[in-house]
C-alpha cells in the first residue's frame, strides 16, 4: 500500500512539473469533440443518440496518448529499469501505475465532460454526476488494462502504434457498457443501466486480478 | 507418416463434403442456394472458438513450464484462427448479402467474431515486432491471455446490446433441417476438423524444425 | 452464385495459409542447406 501510494506521488510530482500528460489527452479529447461536431454537423440527427458515442471516443482515445505518454516518460529517462530494482513487488507496481494512470485520465475528463455539455448545448444538471460515475468506472476499465497493454507495447519499435493495436479490441467490452449506460442516463431511460454497470464492474476486477498476477512477465527483462 | 495418413483423410472427406453441399443437399425452399453457404460458416465458426481455446491452453501451458513449445502451440493455434475466421466472415458477408440484404449485420456473432479476428491479428503484429523468442513469448503470451479472457466478458456486452436492438428474424438454416441437410453438415463438420488438425500438425512441426534450424545457425556462426 | 463465391473464397483463403506454409517450409530447408555447406567448407578446409 505504502509503496503503492510512493509510485502515485512519484507521478503527480512529475505530472506537476511537466503537465505533459493531461495537456496532450485534455487536447485530445477537445479536439476529438470539435472533429465530431464538423462530421454531423450537415446530418439531421438527434444530437443526443450520437452525443456518448462521441464522449467515449474522445476520453478512449485520449486514455492511449496519455498511456502513451506516461510510458515514454518511464523509458526515455531509463526510470522503468529504476522502479524495476526498487523493492516493490511487481503487482504493487502495475497497480500503482493504475491507479496514477487513471488520475490523471480523471483529471483530462472533468475538463472535457463540461465542454461537452457546452457543445452539445445539453443541460446542466445532477445527470451528470452519474455521467462521472459512468466516466470513473470506464475510465478505470480503460487503465486497468492500458497499463499492462503500454508496458507490452513499450517493448517493441513503434511502441505509439501498437499499443492501440492491442489495445482497442480488448477495450470492446467497456465501449459498449459505458456508451451504452451514458445513453441511458442522457435519454433518462435507465431500466437496463444495472446490466451495464455489472459489466464493467466485471471487466474492472477481472482485468485487475488478471493484470495484477501476469504483470511480472510483462516487465522481465 | 501420420501427417501424410491425414492429409489423405482431409482430402478425401473435403471431396465427400463438397460433392453432398453442391448435389446431395436439397436445395432449401425459402433461401435457395445460398443457404449452401450454411454448411462451411457454422464449422469455421466453431473452429475459431477451438482457436481462441487451444490459445488459452498455450498461453497457460508456457506461463507453468516456461517452455517455448507452448508458445509455438498457441501461436499456430492463433494462425489456424485469423485463417478461419476471416474466411468464415467472408462466408458470412456472402451469405447476408442475398438473404438479408446489407453486406454486414452488426449483430452479436458477427461483432463477436471480427473482434476475435481482430484480437488474433494484434497478437501476430505484436509477435513480428518482437526479435528475442523468450521475450517474444512472454508478451505474447500475457497478451494472448488478457486477449482470451475478453472473449466471454465480450460475448456478454454484445450479446446485451445486440438483444435490445431489433434483431433479425431469418436465421441460418433456422426453418426445418431435413436428414439430408443434417447429413451434410456432419460431412461438412468432420472435414473441416479433420482440415483444422492436419494444418495445426503440419504448422506446429515447421515451427519446431524452425526453431532447432535457428538454434543450430547460432551454434555454428558462434564457433566460426 | 453467392455460393460459389463463398466456397471460392473459402479455397482461396486455405491456399493463401498453405502457400505461406510450404515457403516458409522451403525457406528452413535452405538455412539447413547453407548450414551444412558452410561445416562441411570448414572441414575441408
Amino acid at each position: 500500500m505504502k509503496s503503492m501510494s510512493a509510485i502515485i506521488f512519484k507521478d503527480i510530482v512529475i505530472e506537476m512539473r511537466n503537465k505533459e500528460s493531461i495537456t496532450s489527452m485534455l487536447m485530445f479529447g477537445v479536439l476529438v469533440l470539435v472533429v465530431f461536431q464538423f462530421a454531423f454537423e450537415t446530418i439531421n440527427v438527434e444530437r443526443g443518440l450520437l452525443a456518448p458515442g462521441t464522449l467515449w471516443v474522445a476520453f478512449s482515445f485520449a486514455a492511449i496518448l496519455g498511456l502513451n505518454r506516461s510510458l515514454a516518460m518511464e523509458i526515455d529517462n531509463d526510470c522503468l529499469q529504476g522502479l524495476l530494482l526498487a523493492p516493490i513487488s511487481r503487482g504493487e507496481l502495475y497497480l500503482g501505475k493504475v491507479a496514477s494512470n487513471f488520475i490523471f485520465m480523471m483529471i483530462a475528463e472533468a475538463i472535457v465532460l463540461p465542454l461537452f455539455v457546452v457543445f452539445n448545448n445539453l443541460d446542466f444538471n445532477l445527470k451528470f454526476l452519474e455521467v462521472a460515475a459512468i466516466a470513473c468506472l470506464g475510465t478505470l476499465g480503460i487503465a486497468s488494462i492500458g497499463t499492462i497493454l503500454s508496458t507490452i507495447s513499450a517493448n517493441t519499435r513503434i511502441k505509439e502504434v501498437m499499443l492501440p493495436v492491442l489495445q482497442i479490441p480488448l477495450t470492446v467490452p467497456v465501449i459498449i457498457a459505458s456508451v451504452e449506460a451514458t445513453r441511458e442516463v442522457l435519454t433518462g431511460d435507465t431500466r437496463g443501466i444495472s446490466s451495464w454497470l455489472y459489466v464493467l464492474a466485471g471487466f474492472i476486477i477481472v482485468y485487475l486480478t488478471a493484470s495484477y498476477l501476469v504483470f511480472e512477465f510483462a516487465v522481465e527483462e | 507418416m501420420k501427417l501424410k495418413v491425414l492429409a489423405i483423410l482431409t482430402l478425401v472427406s473435403m471431396l465427400t463434403a463438397l460433392y453432398m453441399i453442391f448435389l446431395y443437399a436439397p436445395r432449401e425452399a425459402l433461401q435457395g442456394d445460398a443457404q449452401r453457404i450454411f454448411y462451411i460458416h457454422v464449422p469455421l465458426a466453431i473452429s475459431g472458438y477451438v482457436s481462441a481455446f487451444l490459445l488459452l491452453i498455450g498461453v497457460i501451458g508456457f506461463f507453468r513450464t516456461g517452455d517455448l513449445k507452448w508458445d509455438r502451440f498457441g501461436e499456430t493455434a492463433a494462425a489456424l484462427g485469423v485463417t478461419f475466421i476471416s474466411a468464415q466472415l467472408i462466408t458470412g458477408s456472402l451469405w447476408s448479402r442475398p438473404i438479408w440484404g446489407p453486406w454486414w449485420v452488426w449483430d452479436a456473432r458477427t461483432t463477436l467474431q471480427l473482434v476475435l479476428d481482430l484480437i488474433f491479428i494484434a497478437y501476430f503484429m505484436l509477435r513480428s515486432y518482437l526479435p528475442d523468442p523468450q521475450k517474444r513469448a512472454k508478451l505474447s503470451a500475457v497478451f494472448g491471455l488478457l486477449g482470451m479472457i475478453d472473449v466471454p466478458i465480450n460475448y456478454l456486452s454484445i450479446y446485451l446490446v445486440r438483444t435490445q436492438h431489433p434483431q433479425a428474424v431469418v436465421s441460418p438454416g433456422g426453418g426445418g433441417v431435413s436428414p439430408e441437410m443434417g447429413l451434410t453438415l456432419t460431412v461438412s463438420f468432420t472435414a473441416v476438423g479433420l482440415l483444422y488438425a492436419y494444418l495445426f500438425n503440419r504448422r506446429l512441426a515447421i515451427a519446431k524444425v524452425e526453431e532447432e534450424v535457428d538454434y543450430l545457425e547460432q551454434v555454428v556462426l558462434a564457433h566460426e | 452464385m453467392f455460393a460459389f463465391a463463398a466456397y471460392g473464397a473459402v479455397f482461396t483463403v486455405i491456399f493463401v495459409f498453405l502457400w505461406m506454409m510450404i515457403s516458409r517450409q522451403n525457406r528452413i530447408e535452405k538455412k539447413l542447406e547453407q548450414i551444412k555447406n558452410q561445416l562441411k567448407d570448414r572441414n575441408a578446409g
